[in-house]
């Protein structure tokens, strides 16, 4: 009889004991992995026991054929009774030898009501363990989406966002299903090598022999196994990962690829990648090919041996011929996991890669924490100060001794070549750059070094509008909305009239329902800018970062915008980095960056007297102006 | 209080808003899994077709020879086990003759599988390549529409995870299960011959097994379909945050989203627990008939030793060993059909996606009798030209415009007014209502878009930077430009300082979405990428908003050089690199409102007069 358990993916984890080096790490993947799922560890194991069980009954059914054939079979043909007990022979107890149909109708009646309680608590387990895995599935995405989204969480430089993807989509499905199907297939075959092995012992010791000697032969083989495949399956990772940012950057980037009508050139660059795809797969089916074959030979090898050892016993007589017909069953029971061993171990390769990203993501150290004060609370007029900051990544400097006072209601104009840190330097005041410690230099809000308080609480002071536009798939509404979801449409027009966008988003399909797209496209660069001054409004913070947001808009506008703003919030500090002389010279102080430092500090027109960069591009800029006018 | 109720009328408003595809919506898939697409299906099999029917041939004879060590059983058992010799020979001999024959059979086997699965997992994975690649060539001809209406990941993981499934569908679990119908049809004869009686009693236990079956597939595929859904959503949500997690964090908003993944978390597994309660059917309904099969058998074994079935014959140990063995090889194949009508249930799903995908209409055709554009001198008309985005939403209404070789038009207007509608037209990025563009005399709908792309050069707004180095960036339009030439069409913008001061200059590795770049400098590598391909009509369109003036006032310089010789359209906002043109456009109230040179509307005193009078 074969066992028709394929279903469950037809795998088996291996013992842990075999897996040589890569122990060390699988080991700390499963760790970390029980830890996340800790509370889901007693459903876990009730649904292993109930396999257990499961499996336990289907390894005790071959012993009704075994009654079968030597009471009622064997003696109806007219041969000798032959009274081979074993755990179901009590139910014939009192029947007569020669009611056949009696005893038969007992015993079918016996198999099928194991039958149906071994199928309705296997249904029952699956339930249970699916239930708990995907609740232990979900704690994990839990985790990982936190940390993506998290305050502190990593810059986004070190994991692009294939990786992450291939996080959320593939790895934690591999872990959640290692756990559901793999272990707990282990232990199903567990049971039934256990099981076996001992109903065979109970026939004839010599039976367990061969059985013996290929467990351990495929001990060997498992470690050639494992190395090879290991290769295999990074190498499947790394042609995955490039091929998904191929596509990805084909998405993203269709408006240049259109309109340099480039796609020949990338759907070369695909098809060598998607070519590159097959092969690695090819690899490591062959790869696998190749050890399933071992792995059969010697699940055949045990049939075969086995097979001659119990024809010499029943030759011998010390086998009777309903016992011969059980031996068959269970070594069945005891071969057929060897034919899914290639299988199971590759299922373990892919957990333990995929284990290793997954909890590689989630213990990367962040590096930037909340600080010692971080219950403390900012008030509503903060102060800042700025003392000598200095940025760094890697070799490059971004930000050299930057010092500045940014006393509550101060507007500040930030201006500078492209590339001369002005960005940076908006970012390190919202915490998303911190000095480090060779750097030096601090931050302080209203006395507090930044580094001390907590991230969030530092980040709710600015209402930050980026240069980059970044807007979800979500309605205009929700977009404006993002800071405080579920504001009126009051409240939501209000900012968006201060922005200028009311009047484009009225006229929109569904007005401020209209749901829009990915970076906001199918929107102006200077629409998607205006909904994006919206959303930093409607936060409401006392201090305004306005990181050259306005560039793609009309000259008119950008004004109308400057000046609503200074109508409805005059007391709030404002930082405005631009390219144009016109959006920072009414402000209190102007700083113009070169190459991350400071290299003019001073007022319009004391930059003016001066005579230098800030002057050389205001007139410039002011020349075309007056150009204009003439 | 309040604003939980708010978040819920929120989520009223959602369900009503369709326009677009958002996060929360699920799909509406057109695509239902049919005979026809079985056959689009197959189309993809006919390739490999000479590989395919050797290793189904190759299946068959692995299928017969498991067959017959169920038969040495008997003669084991019969024969050999009773010391009665088979056919008058001795025990021994037929003892030898068994053993032979088993251990040839296993070896066989062994070897036989070994190469099937090699060649079929070539198969599998040479169709999924063609897929895939269909996928994406297909991906290459949508509109911007089809980009802007939906979240990047739905349409990410169409050509990457949906199909990795797939593979295993047509290398293995496809062929297996057709090979394992036919092992049953052979079983059955097989066990026809062996014992006729016992036969009957395994056909009526088959038939209504595969009844039972299909209704259960049937339901799955229908829950699968939901789950898929609603996993789509959450993947499309997640990708989402992945893009925009700086907003997320200076927005403090990481716990809010956190609570809107966790509320698609629960959906996706509820419907997946919804699928699973059916899905886990399958093995219950298959083992259990299979099992009562057995018993049976050995019931009408009794009732024919009884004689109940009249004097047919005699029974031995023998032959019924035989037989339960046989039947135990039924559970093989029927188990397969099982997982195989699984594992399609759940691709099936996949593939109406993917399918969807390779199949969407394409908005923007190349005409049948397209031609190439030929050499251009540069003369862009547009004759009566109307356009909608969305039918009823006119953007431009009969536009006429007559642009002559060489000269360099600025358009202004109000921000969303039409002026990049307008310049796209001229690439064809989107198909007019009525009217024609057109070049040199040859309309933009009647050339190849290839061609046409090739001649008019545009940068955008969104200066996008590809994952590589700067000079993979720069020559990303003409790859086989020499670096030289990249590093002279790098100097001309003046993007040459920047770029040689970066630790490795032009081969400095570029990030995702060039990050580390700042968007200036990204607007002078997409600026050096268009100049490289020294195209006769070039549109600007707000390209150098973001570089500083000492920059600007360079290129402003390098610009007068650069158009010379070709037509350009310039969308900005600097009055500075407008006034220069030969004739600026006002756009706005769906159309060309004002146009003359700078002189002309400073005179007119018009809409052109009060934006420049108002600037500073």
């Amino acid at each position: 009889m074969r066992f028709p358990f394929l279903h469950s993916g037809a795998s088996v984890k291996v013992d842990r004991g075999q897996m040589g080096k890569d122990n060390q790490k699988s080991m700390g993947v499963a760790r970390q992995s029980m830890r996340v799922f800790g509370r889901r560890i007693p459903g876990f194991v009730v649904g292993i026991l109930l396999g257990v069980v499961v499996n336990g009954s289907i390894a005790l059914l071959p012993l009704i054929p075994t009654l079968l054939i030597d009471r009622i079979i064997t003696p109806a043909l007219g041969g000798q009774v032959v009274l081979s007990d074993n755990l179901f022979s009590g139910f014939l107890k009192g029947q007569r030898a020669d009611d056949y149909v009696g005893s038969f109708l007992i015993l079918a009646g016996v198999f099928l009501v194991l039958m149906v309680a071994k199928h309705g608590v296997s249904y029952g387990r699956w339930l249970l363990l699916q239930s708990v895995g995907t609740k232990g599935e979900n704690d994990l995405r839990e985790k990982v989406f936190g940390k993506m989204v998290a305050q502190n969480g990593l810059g986004a430089s070190k994991y692009t966002s294939g990786d992450l993807i291939t996080i959320c989509t593939s790895d934690i499905v591999v872990v959640k299903d290692f756990y559901a199907d793999q272990v707990v297939y282990f232990f199903g075959v567990l049971t039934f090598w256990g099981l076996s092995a001992y109903f065979l012992l109970t026939i004839h010791w010599l039976l367990i022999l061969c059985p013996l000697v290929g467990g351990v032969l495929s001990l060997v083989c498992m470690r050639w196994y494992t190395k090879t495949s290991n290769k295999r399956y990074a190498k499947i990772r790394d042609v995955s990962g490039e091929l998904s940012t191929t596509v990805q950057e084909n998405i993203q980037g269709v408006r240049v690829v259109r309109a340099y009508a480039t796609e020949s050139i990338e759907q070369a660059k695909f098809d060598k990648q998607n070519e590159g795809f097959r092969q690695a797969y090819l690899d490591n089916a062959k790869t696998q090919a190749k050890y399933t074959t071992i792995f059969n030979a010697i699940g055949s090898a045990i049939m075969l041996g086995s097979m001659g050892i119990a024809i010499y016993l029943a030759l011998e007589s010390k086998l009777t011929i309903g016992q011969f017909a059980t031996f068959f069953a269970y070594i069945n029971l005891i071969s057929f996991p060897f034919y899914t061993l290639a299988g199971v171990l590759s299922e373990y390769q892919n957990f333990v890669v995929s284990g290793k990203r997954l909890f590689g993501f989630l213990n990367a150290p962040n590096s930037i924490q909340d600080g010692k004060l971080a219950l403390q609370k900012i008030g509503s007029t903060p102060s800042i100060v700025v003392r000598d900051a200095s940025v760094s990544e890697g070799e490059q400097v971004l930000l050299r001794d930057i010092s500045v006072d940014l006393p509550y209601g101060k507007k500040l104009g930030i201006m500078g070549r492209t590339g001369s840190g002005k960005t940076v330097f908006i970012k390190a005041l919202c915490r998303f750059f911190d000095m480090g410690e060779k750097e030096g230099g601090v931050i302080l809000v209203d006395g507090v070094d930044v580094r001390d308080l907590g991230v969030e609480e530092v980040r709710r002071v600015f209402g930050y509008v980026m240069q980059d536009v970044f807007l979800f798939s979500d309605t205009v509404h929700n977009n404006i909305a993002f800071y405080e979801p579920g504001a009126s449409l009051e409240t939501v027009q209000k900012v968006a009239k201060i922005a200028c966008a009311d009047l484009f988003v009225t006229g929109l399909q569904d007005g401020y329902d209209t749901i829009i797209g990915e970076k906001g496209v199918g929107l102006s660069g200077g629409q998607k800018q205006r909904l994006s001054i919206a959303r930093a409004l409607l936060k409401n913070a006392p201090v305004l970062l306005f990181d050259d947001c306005t560039s793609a808009l009309d000259m008119e506008t950008e004004q109308k915008i400057l000046q609503g703003i200074k109508e409805h919030y005059p007391d709030r500090t404002l930082v405005i980095a631009s390219h144009r002389a016109s959006s920072v010279k009414h402000c209190d102080e102007i700083l113009y960056f070169e190459d991350g430092a400071i290299v003019e500090k001073g007022s319009h027109e004391e930059l003016l007297a001066l005579g230098g960069r800030y002057a050389t591009v205001y007139q410039a800029q002011e020349a075309a102006r007056v150009d204009c006018l003439d | 209080m309040g604003k939980q109720k708010k978040v819920q009328e929120n989520e009223q408003k959602k369900a009503t808003v369709k326009k677009r595809n958002a996060y929360y919506d699920d799909e509406n898939n057109d695509v239902k899994f049919s005979v026809q697409m079985l056959k689009k299906t197959l189309r993809y099999a006919v390739p490999y077709k000479k590989l395919l029917v050797v290793t189904s041939v190759l299946l068959f004879l692995v299928g017969f020879l498991a067959l017959v060590p169920a038969t040495l059983n008997k003669y084991v058992v019969d024969y050999v086990l009773t010391k009665a010799g088979y056919a008058g020979g001795s025990w021994q001999a037929t003892l030898v003759v068994v053993l032979v024959a088993w251990v040839s059979i296993v070896i066989a086997d062994v070897v036989f599988s070994f190469v099937r699965t090699v060649w079929m997992s070539r198969v599998g994975h040479s169709i999924v390549r063609d897929v895939r690649k269909d996928t994406y060539t297909n991906l290459q001809k949508l509109s911007f529409e089809y980009f802007d209406t939906r979240p990047m990941g739905r349409t990410l993981v169409r050509v990457t995870n949906y199909l990795d499934g797939i593979a295993n569908i047509f290398s293995n679990a496809v062929i297996t299960a057709l090979v394992d119908c036919s092992k049953i049809a052979m079983l059955l004869v097989w066990l026809f011959v062996v014992d006729w009686r016992l036969t009957l009693v395994v056909v009526g236990i088959v038939v209504p097994m595969f009844v039972v079956l299909i209704f259960v597939r049937r339901a799955v595929v229908r829950t699968k379909r939901v789950h898929r859904n609603k996993d789509s959503n959450r993947t499309s949500y997640v990708a989402e945050n992945i893009s925009g997690a700086f907003v997320t964090k200076a927005f403090n908003r990481g716990a809010y989203n956190a609570g809107v993944h966790k509320g698609l978390c629960l959906d996706v597994q509820k419907n997946w627990m919804k699928f699973t309660r059916r899905h886990e059917l399958f093995w219950p309904v298959g083992d259990g008939f299979f099992m009562m099969g057995t018993i049976l058998v050995y019931g009408m074994a009794i009732a024919i030793i009884q004689g109940w079935m009249g004097s047919v014959g005699a029974l031995s140990v023998g032959t019924l060993l035989a037989f339960v063995s046989y039947m135990g090889m039924f559970a093989s194949p029927i188990n397969n059909i099982a997982t195989v009508m699984q594992k399609v249930s759940v691709a099936t799903s996949n593939l109406e996606r993917v399918f969807e995908l390779a199949e969407s209409d394409i908005a923007i055709l190349d005409k049948e009798d397209a031609y190439p554009l030929p050499t251009i001198e540069g003369v862009v008309k547009f004759d009566n030209v109307s356009f909608a985005y969305d039918e009823g939403v006119t953007i431009l209404d009969k536009v006429n415009l007559e642009v002559p070789k060489g000269s360099m038009y600025a358009l202004v207007g109000p921000t969303g007014a039409g002026k990049t509608t307008l310049v796209s037209l001229i690439s064809r990025f989107y198909e007019v209502e009525s009217g024609t563009v057109s070049i040199d005399g040859h309309d933009v709908s009647k050339v190849t878009q290839e061609s046409l792309r090739r001649q008019v050069g545009v940068m955008m707004q969104d200066s996008f930077i590809f994952s590589g180095t700067i000079l993979e960036n720069i020559r990303y339009a003409r790859p086989e430009a020499t670096e030289a030439e990249c590093i002279q069409a790098a100097k001309k913008v003046y993007a040459h300082d920047f770029i040689s001061k970066l630790p490795q200059g032009y081969h400095t590795k570029t990030l995702e979405q060039g990050q580390g770049l700042s968007t200036g400098q990204r607007q002078l590598i997409s600026f050096a990428r268009v100049i490289l391909t020294d195209p006769k009509i070039l549109i600007l369109d707000e390209a150098t908003s973001s570089i500083d003036t000492e920059t600007e006032a360079k290129i402003k310089k390098v610009l007068e050089e650069v158009l010379v010789g070709r037509t350009s359209f310039v969308i900005a906002h600097r009055l500075s690199t407008i006034r220069k043109a030969d004739k600026i456009l006002f756009v706005a109230d769906k159309g060309i409102c004002e146009s003359g040179t700078h002189e002309q509307l400073m005179a007119l005193g018009g809409r052109y007069h009060k934006l420049v009078t108002t600037h500073g």
